[in-house]
């Protein structure tokens, strides 16, 4: 069986636990979940991150999480558990004309908006209240318009931050129609930070440098853009592992490993 | 044990005292506390 298909299998299983309102919100299960959605099970790990940052305290819980997480996955959450991974997964499999950006003005423009985001991120320290949280388009997508639609005294509420809100979801929509994966390519924090740890993590992807003959179709159906036989563990890569099925000669391996390295 | 997997079991020590001084500090609770408050925030409101 494809790989592809058994993920979009695990993405449905992770998509239904995280939102089957289990009482398990104490643990920040590290992808894009927000907690204030009606049927959220855990928390989402920027949420918690930045209610402690608003503190001024350190958030040895959320921070010990997240390098576990990496340490042993990389971005493995990202692509196979991510419930907003998923839905943009799924807005890509529309029928309509897609693109591709150059590599050079991707690049230009992931630097700028993960810059943004990480402010955003970083910037509850000094606001004293999640920044990141007031664009964030998962946040939109989970809470805010099922709440607001379902509770009239809230809708009372609405002001300029929530069409700003409504904006930057439409935004990433649109673009996930389009491309593959935009958030998750250009603006996720959170994807930052695991992806941050594949150099070094568990999960390890190899490549049969013999055998490759650099025909590039791992990098065509890459979300991320990655020329895999040049860095199979890029601090870009979500671990959705599609390269193993594009690759027609089997060069491109995966691998667990906690006691090998070189 | 090679270099790099010597590296991974050290970053992950840490990470682990990490989570382990957050548990021992009740921040679980705290996260679970925040987490049932309805963020307005994350509303846009």
């Amino acid at each position: 069986m494809k790989l592809g298909r058994i993920r979009t299998g695990v993405q449905t299983f992770w998509l239904l636990f995280l939102n089957s309102t289990l009482p398990l919100k104490f643990f920040d299960f590290p992808v894009l979940n927000c907690y204030s959605c009606p049927l959220a099970a855990t928390s989402c790990p920027l949420g918690a991150l930045q209610h402690f940052f608003a503190l001024r305290r350190l958030p040895f819980y959320v921070a010990g999480e997240l390098g576990v997480a990496g340490v042993l996955g990389g971005g493995l959450s990202c692509g196979w558990a991510c419930p907003f991974g998923f839905f943009q997964d799924a807005l890509y499999k529309l029928p309509t004309k897609k693109f591709k950006l150059d590599f050079k003005s991707a690049e230009a423009l992931r630097f700028m908006f993960l810059a943004l985001m990480i402010l955003l991120l970083f910037g509850a320290v000094l606001a004293r209240t999640p920044l990141f949280c007031k664009l964030c388009p998962a946040g939109a997508l989970e809470a805010a318009i099922p709440i607001v639609a379902t509770e009239a005294s809230l809708r009372r509420r609405i002001g300029m931050l929530f069409y700003l809100k409504l904006a930057v979801l439409l935004t990433f929509v649109v673009l996930a129609v389009v491309s593959k994966r935009p958030f998750c390519r250009f603006a996720c924090p959170l994807g930052a930070i695991l992806s941050a740890f594949n150099p070094l993590s568990g999960v390890r992807l190899e490549v049969d440098e013999l055998g490759c003959v650099r025909c590039e179709r791992c990098e065509a159906v890459c979300p991320m853009r990655i020329k895999i036989y040049e860095t199979p563990n890029s601090t870009r890569c979500i671990r959705c592992l599609k390269c193993l099925d594009a690759c027609e000669g089997g060069h491109i391996h995966v691998r667990f490993e906690l006691t090998q390295g070189t | 044990m090679r270099r790099r997997a010597a590296l991974r079991f050290l970053i992950l020590a840490v990470f682990l005292a990490l989570l382990a001084h957050g548990v021992f500090s009740g921040e679980p609770a705290e996260v679970l506390r925040n987490a049932r408050v309805l963020c307005l925030s994350c509303l846009g409101l």
